[in-house]
């Protein structure tokens, strides 16, 4: 670690400091990576197969590889249903078998179940079932990896596309900006919702369709505040002293203008990447969105609206996207303000600084 | 004090203000009695700003204030946020450093006024309006009835300063407190305010609490100085005591921070840099869709000039006089006719990357200390950024190496390559913009007000620091500047701009001794060159 550390540039290791100060933002940030990470892992925590076992002395690993009925003593060389009683039975008397902490999977159909589904929450369901009788708590796990997994995709993509045009629209101003600002301006009047729908009725789209067409919009909300940013910046005395010193337009906008032009873009991306989580839920809700039996919170939401009875459906899937939003929007506040230099403490061994404001308007009035 | 038969009007005993147990003020007394004009002198943080907002209770919340606050009979510190009301802006008047921002921009001129008469005196409609036009006449500003209907962007600097003027005399308060009410100002603008304070003063029997930090003005428009350095009152007496006489060795050293010296004469004379029929303008905006395109603005006419290695071209003049104009156009960031030829490269026919590759020969330092340097940059990356670009063969240690000794050349220690701008004082971010730009061993250098922003003090240190730069590398200097004090100490020629024209130039000194053309004897009037 203090090996890692001493490579960094000190104002890095200063916004970390800050960060860490925060400690709402630092329990988020720990609390949302585990879960992130452990979701990363859903396979190993809910399968409907096990991770390793051994059978007649042999070994098999079923996560990985398909094994046909027939070597467990079954009557079909179709793939194995491990959650059958007559294969568990096999199993059980000829070796043994390390299933994960959920023994099902997302689309796993329960079918030894003693209740209609939905079923509530019991020893074998944690969270009970939805109205297909698949397992709630492997489904969350599963829906929280892609909605994240989604979001991610989205703000970076979004963060790509948005910098790069506002920052040309802003730095270069004039006609590009004009020109640039009208097509920004009637691109971000297509309505998106609509393109979605439409979109649906004829094609059905996936994890990356829906992607592509929300980053075809998702990048607009960035264009005026980055364009902003580097309209005041670019007649800043460093970025003048920059050009002065004979730097070409793409260094000068990379490492003098974009740095300062990211605080307010940084606030912006807590925004980018819930709107993202709720986007994809609400499209989701509406059946519009992933296709049917892929892990999906807002399916979860809406199975919860349809078996108002089953109120664990509907409240787990608000616990789970209040919990993540939350957790989002903790962790978005403490990076902005570990980003912005006026909230960093200023070091004990600085040169003693007194009424900058006072003495930065004295500046000012000489101009 | 010195008049013990004064009443006094404000009095401030062992007053002592905090902000979150950093101590800014330490107990300060002073008095202010009626008619007399009592000014306190000090550098940027030493804690008159904070002294004079405390005397009324405009501090933010996180400050800590101790000890005794009397205006005539009233104990200020028993005062409610109500009984306040009643004072600021009626018993005591407050001008702010800043015209630009102490008028609302979206209130006409008389409806502004009109707000502390109505306040204060209940004067409402037509009342209130010839009473703001009274107000405005007494502060000698042209065409009042037409002026109270005016915006405030519609005015200059010193017509705003007027304005603030009027509106803290409006109510005759007792006490007026003018907080560097003429640092933002024209020199030449400046004695006229000044003169105007005295006279109202004068006419309204008003005490009159002068905040300053510069030397001469306070000498030629205050009665009594009070002295303060790091929150502690250094000495108070009259003017001509302390001017005379200077107890502390703080005041010495202020009295003495006057730029001084000339710098060592220019050997050979080829010129290094020519300007010829050098113009710009810039296009005004159609006030219209229909209406024609406005004449262009002329920023700066037709001007010639030659700067020779190891000289100094200094240029002359107030806001809006083209100086920096002229700056940007020598370094061709603002599009110019004319022929800029420095050295063999003839500058104005280049463009794009040629231009670029020459850039490394000129160099420009700013006027503000705090924005010229990146604050997301450590110094080392800042002063090295350019000598990467324009020399990209030097290895790792060898940048390393001049980035040392070029911040040892403008008197830094080395440690300070590793900090950020913002740990740095203004005299200091000076030194490292001044690195910045000799480190790529340009052979002009043009210095756009570098000295403006900072403290006497440290404006000497920087005025010697540059002189020695020239004498070891045979610089040549464009220097800007309006404060000739400075100027005088630095040129070897200087140019004198007005309204985007060259009004006289030549020697500097003969210039300074002998102006020919009107608008330099204002100037150097207001200057009150010693």
């Amino acid at each position: 670690m203090r090996f890692i550390t001493s490579h960094l540039s000190p104002i890095t290791l200063r916004r970390m400091a800050a960060f860490k100060a925060n400690r709402r933002a630092q329990v988020s940030l720990w609390l949302f990576g585990a879960l992130f990470i452990a979701s990363l892992f859903a396979e190993l925590i809910a399968n409907d197969k096990p991770i390793v076992m051994q059978y007649d002395g042999q070994w098999y690993v079923p996560l990985l590889v398909d094994y046909p009925e027939t070597e467990f003593g079954g009557f079909l060389p179709t793939r194995t249903d491990y959650l059958d009683p007559f294969i568990q039975q096999q199993i059980s008397d000829n070796g043994w078998a390390i299933w994960p902490i959920i023994p099902f999977s997302y689309q796993t159909l329960d079918m030894q179940m003693t209740q209609p589904s939905p079923a509530p929450p019991d020893s074998r369901h944690w969270l009970g079932t939805d109205d297909q009788g698949r397992d709630v708590l492997a489904r969350v796990i599963y829906g929280f990896r892609l909605s994240v997994a989604f979001a991610l995709v989205l703000t970076a993509g979004s963060l790509v596309i948005g910098v790069f045009a506002g920052g040309v629209q802003g730095y270069f101003g004039g006609k590009v900006d004009l020109i640039g600002q009208r097509v920004t301006e009637i691109w971000s009047g297509l309505p998106v919702l609509f393109l979605l729908i439409i979109l649906a009725s004829f094609v059905q789209p996936g994890f990356w369709w829906l992607l592509s067409i929300m980053l075809l919009f998702s990048w607009l909300g960035l264009v005026d505040i980055v364009r902003a940013e580097f309209l005041r910046a670019r007649n800043l005395e460093y970025v003048r002293a920059a050009k002065a010193m004979g730097l070409p337009s793409r260094l000068i906008m990379w490492r003098h203008v974009l740095p300062n032009a990211m605080v307010a873009t940084l606030t912006f991306i807590p925004f980018i990447f819930t709107g993202a989580i709720g986007t994809l839920t609400a499209l989701d809700f509406l059946g519009f969105g992933l296709p049917p039996g892929a892990p999906s919170l807002g399916e979860l939401a809406a199975q919860g609206k349809n078996n108002l009875h089953a109120p664990w459906l509907g409240i787990t899937a608000f616990m789970t996207l209040a919990v993540m939003l939350s957790l989002l929007v903790f962790i978005g506040e403490g990076l902005r303000d570990a980003f912005d230099p006026r909230h960093v403490k200023q070091r004990p061994n600085s040169i003693q600084q007194t009424s900058v404001q006072k003495t930065s308007a004295q500046e000012t009035s000489h101009v | 004090m010195s008049e013990p038969t004064a009443k006094p009007l404000l009095r401030l005993d062992e007053l002592t203000v905090a902000f979150d147990g950093k101590v800014v003020v330490d107990a300060l007394s002073l008095t202010v009695n009626a008619g007399e004009t009592l000014a306190i002198v000090g550098e940027s943080g030493s804690g008159k700003s904070v002294s004079a907002l405390c005397s009324i209770d405009l501090l933010p919340s996180n400050a800590e204030v101790r000890g005794q606050r009397w205006l005539e009979e009233t104990d200020l510190n028993k005062l409610s946020n109500r009984d306040w009301n009643g004072i600021r802006g009626n018993r005591v008047g407050f001008i702010f450093q800043e015209p630009m921002t102490s008028l609302n921009p979206l209130h006409r001129i008389g409806k502004q006024i009109g707000e502390t008469l109505r306040l204060h005196q209940g004067l409402s409609g037509s009342a209130a309006r010839s009473k703001a036009k009274m107000l405005l006449e007494q502060v000698k500003l042209p065409r009042p009835e037409e002026l109270l209907d005016a915006w405030p962007h519609q005015l200059s600097g010193g017509q705003r300063q007027r304005v603030v003027i009027a509106m803290a005399i409006a109510n005759n308060p007792a006490l007026l407190i003018a907080d560097e009410p003429t640092t933002a100002l024209d020199v030449t603008v400046q004695q006229d305010i000044l003169a105007l304070l005295k006279e109202l003063r004068d006419h309204h029997g008003m005490g009159v609490l002068l905040i300053s930090h510069d030397l001469n003005l306070v000498r030629r428009h205050a009665d009594r100085v009070c002295v303060m350095y790091q929150g502690k009152v250094q000495e108070t007496g009259s003017v001509a005591q302390v001017f005379s006489h200077p107890q502390s060795d703080y005041t010495k050293a202020l009295i003495a921070a006057e730029p001084e010296g000339r710098p060592a004469e220019p050997v050979n004379t080829t010129p290094l840099l020519t300007a010829q029929q050098l113009r710009v303008s810039f296009k005004r905006p159609k006030t219209g869709l229909f209406q024609r395109q406005p004449p262009a603005f002329e920023a700066l006419k037709t001007t010639n000039l030659t700067i020779a290695p190891g000289e100094t071209l200094g240029i002359v003049g107030e806001s809006g006089s083209g100086k920096t104009t002229l700056a940007s156009a020598i370094m061709r960031l603002v599009t110019s006719q004319g022929e800029v030829q420095l050295g063999d490269a003839t500058l104005s026919q280049l463009s794009g990357d040629a231009l670029r590759r020459q850039r490394h020969r000129l160099q420009m330092v700013f006027q503000d200390p705090y924005g010229a340097l990146s604050p997301r940059m450590p110094v080392f990356d800042i002063v090295s950024e350019g000598l990467r670009f324009h020399f990209p063969t030097l290895s790792e240690a060898e940048v390393t190496e001049r980035v040392h000794r070029t911040l040892r050349e403008v008197g830094l220690p080395e440690s300070c390559a590793a900090r950020y701008p913002h740990e740095f004082s203004g005299g200091q971010r000076q030194r490292i913009a001044v690195a910045r730009a000799i480190i790529l061993e340009p052979e002009l250098l043009v210095l756009d007000e570098p000295t403006s922003a900072l403290d006497r003090t440290v404006q000497k240190q920087l005025v010697i620091l540059l002189r020695e730069l020239q004498a070891r590398r045979q610089l040549s200097y464009l220097f800007i500047s309006h404060d000739l004090a400075v100027v005088r100490a630095m040129a070897h020629r200087i140019m004198v701009l007005k309204d985007g024209e060259v009004v006289e130039q030549g020697n500097c000194l003969e210039v300074l001794a002998a102006p020919q053309h009107a608008y330099t004897k204002a100037l150097i009037e207001a200057a009150h060159l010693h």
